[in-house]
């Protein structure tokens, strides 16, 4: 029985990246704070990144597309802007784990810097072109540094969980 | 030189082509197909428009469990705010409710001239709308778009265009329709363009959003008198929204005078969206 409830403590552990993306993706909270507002669904920029550089078995391509559509629905996007943001996320940390050896919190950011800028550059050009909508170009910068302020930290947690759990598992 | 470009088109490869040991699908194949996605999106026929109905509806039920713990969240801290501020707020709602009871006799005077007028004035055209009750079950403001989605749809007769209103005050206009639920573009988005009229003066412009909470006020006549704590009401002048819902009040005086909304986006659960049966009763 014990055993039994161990393992699925450690699949539900496993499960917990994919949980969190398709929380972030069908919740989309807006924090604002004094004129500057943070959208969730940046952070789902960050879980991909992170976990398709680290461990890409927690996080299927599949699940990642699909989180995207889910979110598309929700923020009222053309269907599959979302999935081809976060594709091409998961694309640059998938090339990023192949070409790298060492790994480094300041190498990291860099290329997520890269990874975010592909992904803001698709996601303006989809919607210019596709949707032909105005952007609010200064929301979105905010988000974008934020964005890219938030990775190193979210980094060095989720490191210190692997860390933890490595540790517990002896 | 030829090694180096070796490596790059085999890390290249095993990106974007290899399945990995627990995917199903390969990278390439996904980016595919999203970009087959969004143009398909872009596509405007029947058996589509039904199937992307379909699928958002229930996408949108399944989006509104999720938010649930979100708004709880935000419910218990709106109700934690409340408290500490009910005794300032209680004063000041005390020196608002005279102003309001002076202006309502004021209104009650006009409202009756206005109508003997207009039957001096043998116009007796009067447009009536019908108001469909709908819960607000998402609130989604993304930085692309600011929005929310209501529980009724296609089946409850909701067409694409028509305005939305709380408490007497204009909310946004319906921008998509899916059979069981609808999205509301909120007057503050960037996409928001509403004719009004300021009162008194008169002044026709345009109530355009800015994406950050104040929408501006655009082609104002120049050289206009416009005063702050002015009046903004529909003007009707699109042929869609009915005049003289209240949208908001004149926030400041710059070349683009900014707009305190009177429907607060964040405070929305129910709101009524009205439908555009249009029923005119005039004697010519």
């Amino acid at each position: 029985m014990t055993k039994l409830f161990d393992r699925l403590l450690i699949k539900i552990k496993d499960l917990i990246p994919l949980l969190i993306l398709f929380y972030l993706s069908l919740s989309e909270i807006n924090l604002e704070y004094n004129k500057l507002n943070f959208s969730s669904t940046n952070l789902a920029y960050i879980i991909i990144y992170y976990w398709v550089l680290k461990n890409p078995s927690k996080l299927a391509y599949g699940y990642i597309f699909f989180a995207g559509v889910l979110s598309d629905v929700v923020a009222g996007l053309p269907m599959g802007t979302s999935a081809l943001i976060y594709l091409s996320i998961a694309s640059v940390a998938a090339y990023v784990r192949n070409v790298t050896v060492t790994v480094s919190l300041f190498s990291d950011c860099m290329t997520f810097l890269l990874a975010m800028i592909i992904a803001f550059s698709i996601s303006f050009l989809v919607l210019i072109i596709f949707k032909e909508t105005e952007i609010f170009y200064q929301n979105i910068f905010y988000n974008f540094i934020i964005t890219i302020i938030l990775f190193p930290f979210l980094w060095i947690i989720f490191e210190l969980s692997k860390y933890l759990t490595a540790q517990k598992n002896g | 030189m030829e090694t180096s470009r070796d490596d790059l088109v085999i890390a290249i490869r095993s990106a974007f082509l290899k399945k990995g040991a627990q995917q199903k699908f390969s990278l390439f194949a996904l980016l595919i197909i999203s970009i087959l996605l969004i143009f398909i999106e872009t596509l405007d026929t029947k058996p589509l428009n039904i199937m992307r109905s379909i699928f958002k509806d229930g996408i949108i039920k399944i989006a509104s469990v999720a938010q649930f713990p979100n708004k709880i969240f935000f419910k218990t801290n709106q109700i934690i705010d409340q408290h500490f501020s009910v005794y300032k707020e209680n004063k000041h709602l005390k020196i608002e409710l005279n102003k309001f009871k002076k202006i309502d006799l004021d209104n009650s005077f006009l409202q009756a001239e206005n109508n003997r007028l207009r039957i001096i004035l043998g116009d007796q055209s009067e447009q009536k709308f019908q108001a469909i009750l709908s819960k607000v079950i998402l609130d989604t403001e993304s930085p692309y778009l600011k929005s929310i989605i209501i529980n009724k749809g296609l089946n409850h007769k909701i067409r694409k265009g028509m305005p939305v209103i709380f408490n007497s005050n204009l909310v946004g206009l319906v921008v998509d329709v899916n059979f069981l639920s609808s999205r509301v573009l909120l007057l503050k988005d960037l996409n928001s363009k509403i004719p009004v009229i300021i009162q008194p003066e008169g002044y026709l412009a345009i109530l355009s959003g800015k994406g950050d909470g104040k929408p501006i006020l655009e082609f104002l006549p120049e050289n206009n008198n416009l005063q702050l704590g002015n009046i903004i009401y529909t003007s009707g002048k699109d042929g869609i929204i009915p005049p003289g819902i209240a949208v908001g009040e004149v926030n400041s005086l710059e070349a683009n005078p900014t707009v305190n909304l009177f429907s607060k986006s964040d405070q929305l659960s129910f709101v009524n969206v009205l439908t555009t049966e249009v029923a005119v009763t005039s004697d010519f």
